[in-house]
């Protein structure tokens, strides 16, 4: 579902009492960076049941016919890997591909969605390749996505029949990914008792201590670093396993691994073999990174009165990756019906 | 409500912005600024709960995500704590944008951690009625502090403050001799704000990792009790009962609601009714 939202209409709203200058939020929807080639606009309409934003990256030039959707993760992780697809996007627009970025947010009369939903994250999908394609007159379309939103991107690309798609440390399987933001958030509050214990407080175990998927069981959900995860969410992303789900997908696909080590993992190994297997034209490659704190997690360090910033060069190098290898294989290819 | 996503030139580049505007005529703006934590939503989620809760009392709200954070372009290294001038100066900018395409002047701040250090930044405006600051740092960190932020793990000095027996005997007693007993620079600066503007400080019951350490709160009740009586009354420190609001964005949402629910009444009583209210209130 494409929902219009905010429209703006031309001048002052004169209507009743209230005056906005509504032309001038219209103007602001987008900004231009000519240093970089490109502008970046939010879009009037909005995607998925939750009315996530969409934000348009794309060069001031005439655009490619190959657009690509940045899809979010699903789990708390997103909060950490906003400006990594942000500077994705970029890339990719200074390359000439208009490139979308989903951007859950407060839905005008729902509020915040603070629910894991794997469903809704393919919805927006959906609504943002009709978005591409229709709108934006886009010919072919990638998806690019990190830890599991690259495994929602390799679904939604084997749904819909896209022709390209780029994953980042994807996690191809559902349990896997539920056994990870399980652990995390298990360590999160371990931290957080230790910090209280080691100075000085009560160190008394918080309700959030309980773990988790004990929670799921007796009570029906539990809260995972602020959002919730139901049984049957938990169930539905259980079920999904890229081994078995990608069954048609024959574009082309980067896989991006990131080890301390700079060694491809079995999983990003397999996956590879699988989407060969399938017919595709795969590329993988590892970026080594010292991975202050696991992909997807909190990269801020205390140093001192200072935070610094450990994930930059890695955003910027996975960034540059991506749109090195999508500039590296312009082909056009029909699209695929998308409903 | 209706809101409209939005770029704002600030402090030299863009910056995402979210605009919320309630159905009638809001009767005032409020910043939100979050501190430097993982932010699923633009601003992050505490920004996006106020703009929801800010538009039921009427009143317009703005979040945005800083220069370097989200989806604001620029490239940010690191966060000097102490130092909010860049912020504060992208944060003005927005109030600006904001209170032009509004057409409404007078806002309030709310700020969690460093944003609440921004947020102390401008309460000195005469159009700024007021700030909400969650869990603010009150005290500049001392040496011994700032040796422990940068010590990495298996240091000397990680051994000694993870060893329970030096700990007690040398790093505790050291720590507690060259701890920072001043107020911070921003706090005692907003401080002088209090002659137009209102100031909440919210703590949660969690005090060492909120910061409201005893010598915190008793450097803020000093600083307090020297002011004059119409300025004291126009500060509030409030401790609920609650996790650590350092981690508003992972607080189960009773929490949040609670925390919400608390300072928002506040902050609707800083501005002036609506026409429609004054009206009623009149007749």
């Amino acid at each position: 579902m494409i929902v219009a939202a905010g429209k703006a209409t031309p001048g002052p709203c004169r209507g009743g009492r209230i005056s906005i200058d509504e032309e001038r939020l219209a103007q602001l929807r987008r900004h231009d960076a000519p240093a970089d080639g490109i502008f970046e606009e939010f879009m009037e309409c909005r995607l998925g049941a939750g009315a996530s934003l969409a934000l348009l990256a794309a060069p001031l030039e005439a655009p490619r016919d190959e657009a690509w959707i940045v899809c979010p993760s699903i789990g708390p992780e997103h909060g950490n890997l906003r400006r990594l697809e942000a500077m994705a996007a970029r890339r990719l627009a200074a390359e000439g591909h208009p490139t979308l970025r989903i951007r859950p947010d407060v839905h005008p009369h729902d509020g915040l969605a603070r629910e894991i939903d794997l469903a809704e994250r393919l919805r927006e999908i959906e609504d943002a390749v009709r978005l591409v394609t229709g709108e934006l007159g886009a010919q072919t379309v990638g998806l690019v996505g990190s830890f599991f939103g690259g495994t929602a991107a390799a679904l939604a690309c084997d749904r819909l029949g896209l022709s390209a798609l780029v994953l980042i440390e994807p996690v191809p399987r559902g349990k896997r990914f539920l056994k990870e933001i399980m652990r995390r958030h298990a360590v999160a509050e371990l931290v957080r008792t230790a910090e209280i214990d080691g100075l000085g407080g009560s160190g008394a175990p918080t309700a959030g201590t309980a773990a988790p998927r004990k929670e799921l069981e007796t009570q029906g959900s539990t809260m995972l670093q602020g959002l919730w995860l139901s049984q049957a969410e938990a169930d539905e992303i259980s079920a999904v396993d890229l081994s078995t789900d990608l069954r048609s997908f024959r574009g082309r696909s980067l896989l991006v691994g990131v080890a301390p080590n700079g060694q491809l993992s079995p999983t990003l190994r397999a996956l590879g073999d699988q989407l060969e297997a399938l017919g595709g034209d795969v590329t993988t490659t590892v970026i080594e990174d010292p991975l202050f704190a696991p992909f997807g997690e909190y990269y801020y360090m205390n140093a001192g009165p200072v935070r610094v910033d450990t994930r930059l060069e890695l955003d910027r190098h996975v960034a540059e990756v991506t749109a090195t290898w999508v500039a590296g294989h312009r082909h056009a290819e029909p699209l695929a019906a998308t409903t | 409500m209706r809101q409209f996503p939005i770029w704002v030139p600030a402090d030299g580049g863009e910056v995402a912005a979210v605009l919320t505007v309630p159905d009638g005529e809001p009767r005032g703006i409020v910043l939100t600024l979050a501190g430097t934590g993982r932010h699923v939503a633009i601003g992050s989620t505490m920004s996006a709960l106020v703009s929801q809760r800010a538009a039921e009392h009427g009143l317009a709200s703005v979040r945005f995500d800083y220069t370097g954070v989200g989806d604001s372009p620029g490239i940010v290294e690191s966060w000097a704590l102490s130092d909010v001038g860049s912020a504060s100066r992208q944060a003005l900018d927005v109030l600006t944008t904001a209170s032009e395409v509004l057409g409404v002047s007078q806002y309030a701040v709310v700020g969690t951690c460093y944003g609440s250090r921004v947020a102390l930044s401008l309460v000195g405006h005469p159009a700024c009625l007021g700030a909400v600051c969650i869990a603010p740092p009150v005290l500049e960190h001392g040496k011994v502090v700032n040796i422990g932020r940068s010590a990495g793990h298996g240091s000397r000095f990680s051994f000694v403050r993870g060893n329970p027996v030096i700990r007690k005997a040398v790093y505790d007693p050291l720590r507690s001799l060259l701890k920072e007993s001043k107020l911070a620079p921003g706090v005692r600066c907003a401080f002088g704000a209090l002659d137009h503007a209102k100031l909440v400080f919210l703590y949660s019951d969690d005090h060492e990792r909120d910061q409201l350490t005893g010598r915190a709160r008793a450097a803020l009740e000093k600083a307090v009790a020297s002011l004059p009586e119409d300025q004291r009354r126009r500060f509030a420190l409030h401790v609920v009962s609650a996790g650590a609001l350092t981690t508003f964005e992972v607080l189960p949402p009773d929490e949040q609601a609670m925390i919400l629910d608390l300072f928002l009444p506040l902050v609707d009583g800083w501005f002036e009714p609506s026409r429609a209210e004054a009206v009623l209130q009149s007749a």
